[in-house]
C-alpha cells in the first residue's frame, strides 16, 4: 500500500501540538506532555479542550510511553478508559504518564491530565492498555525524549475539517457520523490514527445524544474505547445508540465500522454526553 | 459466593451468553441501592465463562472491565438480566460487551465491556468440563433453590471500611476464582466500596477497572482518593505480596 502522505502520524501529532519530555525514572520510562488549548480544539461552547482531543492526547502519550517501556518491541493501543473531572480549562494541559504494568504481550499506563493554567487542577485520568508487537524496523529514539511542540499554524484548520468528519445523512440522522480516511490521518502502521478515532467518538456521540439546543451545550465526558481491529480503507462510520439517560447526562454506545473493508467493526466504545446551560 | 448469589447463566454456541441475578435486600450497598459490585460480579462471571468457551482449550483472564450504569433502581424481588457477546476474538485478547436490563419491564440499566487476556494452555491449565456438544445451549444454575444470602454481600465477602476511602478484604475461599486469586468482580466491588466511601457515600455509576496482577495472598487493601467532582481513583494492593499493586479502579458517581 502506498500513501500520498507518509504515514508517520506526524500530521495528527502536529494538529495536537503536544510537547513531550522524558524525566529520569528508576526503571520504567516517565513521560510528561504539554498541549495548548488552541481555538480549533475547543469544545463547541469554548469552555475548554474538547474531550475527544483530551482522549487523543491520552492515547498518544500513554501509548508512546508504553512503547518505550517494551522496546525493542513497539505497541498498538487496545483499550482506553477515560474519566473526566472537569470540562472548563484555562490551559495548557499537562499530562503525566506512569507505567503500571509491562509484560510480554501487553503494557498498561496511567495518564493524569491537569490544567496548568488553573493551578494544576485535575482534569482527567486515563488508563491506556496496549498490545506489544514486533515492528518491521526496530524503533530508535534519542533518550531522554524531548519533542518540542510545533508552533501554532497561522490559520488553524477546524477540527472536523482536519479529521474529515461529517454527518452521514445531515441533521435527519444524528446517529451516524462519517470520517473520510485521508492518508494524513494514518499512523506509522498505516492505519487510522488513534487520535482521529478519539475525536470521531466525541463528535459522533455528542451528535447522537441530541442534548444541544437553545441555551444548552453538549459536551462529551467519560469514555471507554476498545480498538478491535485496524481501520485500513474507509470511509469510516461511527454508528451510535443511545443507551439511556443518567443523572449526569446521556450514555451513548459508539460502534465504528470500516465500510471499505467489509463493514468491519473496528472500534467499540461508550461516551457520556453532558448537557449544561451556557 | 456464586451459589449464594444464585446466578443463572445460559451459554450459546454463537459466542453469546445471558446471566440473571435475582435482587434481594442483601445486595444493597451502604446507600440502600443495588450494589454496583454485585453487577460487576455478574458481568465478570458471565464474560469470563463466555471468553473461556471462546478460546478453549486455552484459558482467559480479565484484563479490564468497564461498567457504566444509568442509576435506575432495581427493587428486591426483581431480576437483573445481562446479555453478553464476543465482539472481537484475537490471538492474545478477546473483547466482550454486555447489556444490562431489569427483567420486570425490560428497562435498560447500563452497558459494560471487558477485555480478556488469552492464556495459552499449559500443563496446569484447568480442564473445562463441558457436557454440552457443538451447537448446544447450556444453562447453569449456581444455587438451584434460590439465593442463600442471609448476610449483606459486603459482609459475606468480608470487606470492611477501616477509614474513609480505605477498605480491607481478607483472602478467603469464598472470594477465590479458578486461578486461586480473588475473583475479578469482587476486586471491582472492593474498588467501588472504597470509591464510594471516599466520595462521601455518593451513588456509584461508573467502574473502570484495570487488572494488573492477580491477588493471591491478601489481605487486599483498596485506597481511594477523590480526584475531582464525583470522581475517585482506587488503588488496590496485595499486602501479603509486598503491597503489590494489583488493580486500579476509576469510580464515578452521581455527584
Amino acid at each position: 500500500m502506498t500513501f500520498a502522505v507518509p504515514p508517520d502520524g506526524l500530521a495528527v501529532n502536529q494538529f495536537l501540538r503536544m510537547a513531550r519530555v522524558e524525566h529520569p525514572g528508576d526503571d520504567a520510562p516517565v513521560l510528561e506532555g504539554r498541549a495548548p488549548i488552541d481555538d480549533n480544539v475547543r469544545s463547541d461552547d469554548g469552555r475548554g479542550m474538547r474531550t475527544g482531543v483530551v482522549l487523543a492526547l491520552v492515547d498518544s502519550l500513554g501509548g508512546f510511553t508504553a512503547g518505550l517501556a517494551v522496546l525493542p518491541r513497539w505497541i498498538v493501543s487496545t483499550s482506553i478508559h477515560l474519566q473526566v473531572a472537569r470540562v472548563d480549562h484555562v490551559g495548557p494541559l499537562r499530562l503525566d504518564v506512569a507505567v503500571l504494568r509491562r509484560g510480554n504481550v501487553s503494557a498498561v499506563t496511567s495518564v493524569a491530565v491537569c490544567d496548568e493554567g488553573a493551578g494544576d487542577a485535575h482534569v482527567a485520568h486515563g488508563i491506556v492498555t496496549c498490545a506489544a508487537l514486533e515492528p518491521d524496523q526496530p524503533k530508535v529514539f534519542q533518550r531522554p525524549i524531548r519533542i518540542d511542540a510545533l508552533p501554532a499554524p497561522a490559520d488553524p484548520e477546524p477540527l472536523e475539517s482536519f479529521f474529515g468528519i461529517a454527518p452521514l445523512g445531515g441533521d435527519d440522522d444524528p446517529r451516524t457520523t462519517t470520517l473520510r480516511l485521508d492518508d494524513r490521518l494514518r499512523n506509522p502502521w498505516g492505519i487510522l490514527h488513534g487520535g482521529a478515532t478519539s475525536v470521531l467518538l466525541d463528535v459522533a456521540a455528542v451528535r447522537a445524544a441530541q442534548l444541544a439546543r437553545d441555551g444548552v451545550n453538549a459536551t462529551a465526558t467519560d469514555a471507554v474505547v476498545h480498538f478491535l481491529s485496524p481501520v485500513r480503507i474507509g470511509p469510516v462510520e461511527a454508528r451510535c445508540t443511545v443507551v439511556g439517560d443518567r443523572p449526569d447526562g446521556r450514555l451513548v454506545r459508539v460502534a465504528v465500522h470500516d465500510t471499505g473493508n467489509r463493514d468491519r467493526l473496528c472500534v467499540l466504545g461508550s461516551v457520556v454526553v453532558t448537557g449544561t446551560r451556557g | 459466593m456464586l451459589r449464594d448469589l444464585a446466578l443463572e447463566i445460559e451459554s450459546r454456541p454463537d459466542d453469546s451468553a445471558t446471566g440473571w441475578l435475582r435482587v434481594t435486600p442483601q445486595l444493597a450497598d451502604a446507600g440502600g441501592t443495588l450494589d454496583p459490585g454485585a453487577l460487576a460480579i455478574l458481568v465478570d462471571v458471565l464474560g469470563g465463562g463466555l471468553s473461556i468457551r471462546a478460546v478453549l482449550p486455552d484459558w482467559a483472564a480479565t484484563a479490564d472491565l468497564a461498567l457504566q450504569l444509568l442509576g435506575t433502581e432495581v427493587a428486591p424481588g426483581d431480576t437483573v438480566r445481562a446479555d453478553a457477546r464476543v465482539v472481537r476474538r484475537g490471538r492474545t485478547t478477546l473483547v466482550t460487551e454486555v447489556d444490562l436490563r431489569r427483567t420486570s419491564d425490560d428497562t435498560t440499566l447500563g452497558w459494560g465491556s471487558m477485555t480478556f487476556s488469552v492464556l495459552p494452555r499449559r500443563a496446569d491449565t484447568l480442564e473445562w468440563n463441558r457436557d454440552d456438544g457443538p451447537g448446544q445451549v447450556t444453562r447453569t444454575s449456581f444455587g438451584a433453590d434460590g439465593p442463600h444470602r442471609t448476610r449483606p454481600l459486603v459482609d459475606a465477602v468480608g470487606a470492611t471500611v477501616s477509614e474513609r476511602g480505605v477498605v480491607v478484604l481478607p483472602y478467603t475461599e469464598y472470594v477465590r476464582n479458578s486461578f486461586g486469586a480473588v475473583q475479578g468482580g469482587v476486586v471491582a466491588m472492593l474498588g467501588a466500596i472504597a470509591g464510594r466511601s471516599a466520595l462521601g457515600g455518593a451513588r456509584v455509576l461508573d467502574l473502570h477497572v484495570a487488572y494488573l496482577a492477580q491477588a493471591r495472598t491478601g489481605p487486599l487493601v483498596a485506597r481511594a482518593d477523590v480526584v475531582g467532582p464525583g470522581a475517585a481513583t482506587a488503588r488496590i494492593v496485595d499486602t501479603g505480596a509486598g503491597d503489590r499493586l494489583t488493580t486500579v479502579v476509576h469510580v464515578g458517581s452521581a455527584a
